[in-house]
C-alpha cells in the first residue's frame, strides 16, 4: 500500500478517478481513454436488449472484462425508489458486485435527483447488503441523511449531468466537506475541463467522477490524461495545505537588511 | 398412432410477444441467441439465478426480461 492510496467500501484505490464508459466514438477509443486515465472504477449499466442483439451486451462485457477496473453499475434512468430498487438487484446478479451507484431522478429536464425517493430506495439498499454510492444534489441535510443511512460515500453533482458546467455551488460542496469529515465525497456530474476537478480536488474532495468531457472530447485518451494529472495535482494541494487569500499584499522577498527607505516602499 | 402435438405457449419477451415450444428456461434462451454469457433473467419481477435456468419451467403469459451489461456514466 502507498502513501497514495485511499479506501472505498473497504477496496485499497490508488486512482481518485472513476470514470464512465459511456459516449465514447467508438469502443477502442473508449478502452483508450480508460487506461490513459489510470482508473480503477468506471460505471456500466444495464438494458433490455432484443434477441436480434443479443451479443451486443456480450461484446461490451468482454471489452471492459480485459480492462481489469472495479465495477460500478448504475441505475441511470429510475425515476422512483421501487424501479431504483429493482434495477440494482438485477446489476448485482449481473455484474456480480455489491456496489451500486444509485441514480433516482426527479426531473427529466436537468435529470437532478429526487432526494426523497434517493433516500428511501438508500435505506432499502443498505438494508439488502449494497454499497450505496448515491448521486445527490449539493443540499447539506439530505446527505446527512444519507450519511445517517449508512452511506460511507457521497456523490453530489457539480452541475446537472452532461452539462460541462463545473462547480456552481462551491460554497455548498465546501460546506459538505466541513460538515461530513468521515464521509467520502466524490463529486460526480458537471465536470467539464480538468480545473473543475482540481477545484474540487483543493476543496477536500476524495475524488471524481466524470464521463462526458473525456468522451466527448477531441482527443478522448489525452483529456483523461489530463483529468488524471488535475486530479492528482488537486489532492496534493490539499494535503499540502493551501495558503489562506488575504486583502493586501505581503513581499515574498525577505526584507531584512534592506535599507530603510526600500522596506516600506 | 399419431403422436401428440406440443402446443405453443404465448409469452413477452423483452416487451415483445413470443411463441415457444421450449418450455424449458435454458433451451428458450439458447433459442433467442442468450446461449451464454453476461445476462441476467427477469421473470415476472423475479430473477432467475443462472444455476436455476436448465431446470426453470416456463409457463404460459410470462413475462420474461433479458437484461445485458451496455456504458454507463
Amino acid at each position: 500500500m502507498q502513501a497514495s492510496d485511499w479506501n472505498v467500501y473497504g477496496q485499497t484505490l490508488s486512482s481518485r478517478l472513476f470514470i464512465g464508459t459511456a459516449l465514447y466514438p467508438s469502443p477502442q477509443v473508449m478502452c483508450d481513454a480508460i487506461k490513459a486515465s489510470g482508473a480503477q472504477v468506471i460505471t456500466v449499466s444495464l438494458r433490455r436488449q432484443s434477441a436480434g442483439q443479443a451479443n451486443s451486451g456480450q461484446q461490451f462485457w468482454n471489452m471492459i472484462e480485459v480492462l481489469g477496473c472495479h465495477l460500478l453499475p448504475n441505475t441511470a434512468g429510475c425515476y422512483s425508489a421501487a424501479e431504483a430498487i429493482k434495477t440494482a438487484h438485477m446489476a448485482r446478479e449481473l455484474f456480480e458486485t455489491d456496489w451500486i451507484k444509485l441514480e433516482v431522478l426527479g426531473d427529466s429536464f436537468n435529470l437532478q435527483p429526487d432526494p426523497f425517493a434517493l433516500l428511501e430506495a438508500t435505506k432499502t439498499l443498505i438494508a439488502d447488503g449494497f454499497k450505496v454510492f448515491p448521486y445527490c444534489t449539493d443540499d447539506l441535510v439530505l446527505c446527512q441523511k444519507l450519511a445517517d443511512a449508512g452511506c460511507e460515500v457521497l456523490m453530489p453533482w457539480g452541475a446537472p449531468i452532461g452539462t460541462g458546467q463545473g462547480l456552481l455551488n462551491p460554497y455548498a460542496l465546501r460546506t459538505l466537506r466541513e460538515r461530513l469529515p468521515e464521509i467520502t465525497l466524490l463529486v460526480d456530474a458537471g465536470i467539464g475541463k480538468p480545473s473543475d476537478a482540481v477545484q474540487a480536488m483543493e476543496l477536500g474532495y476524495d475524488g471524481i467522477l466524470l464521463n462526458t468531457a473525456v468522451a466527448e472530447a477531441l482527443e478522448p485518451a489525452l483529456m483523461a490524461e489530463a483529468f488524471k494529472q488535475s486530479i492528482n495535482a488537486g489532492r496534493l494541494a490539499f494535503e499540502a495545505g493551501i495558503m489562506p487569500k488575504r486583502d493586501s499584499a505581503k513581499p515574498s522577498t525577505p526584507t531584512l537588511d534592506q535599507p530603510i527607505w526600500q522596506q516600506h516602499g | 398412432m399419431q403422436a401428440e402435438s406440443i402446443q405453443a405457449i404465448a409469452l413477452i419477451l423483452n416487451e415483445q410477444p413470443v411463441e415457444t415450444t421450449n418450455f424449458n428456461l435454458q433451451v428458450f434462451l439458447a433459442e433467442h441467441g442468450w446461449a451464454e454469457g453476461r445476462f441476467v433473467v427477469v421473470i415476472n419481477d423475479n430473477i432467475i439465478a443462472k444455476s436455476a435456468h436448465s431446470t426453470y419451467q416456463l409457463s404460459a403469459g410470462d413475462r420474461i426480461d433479458v437484461l445485458s451489461p451496455i456504458s454507463g456514466g
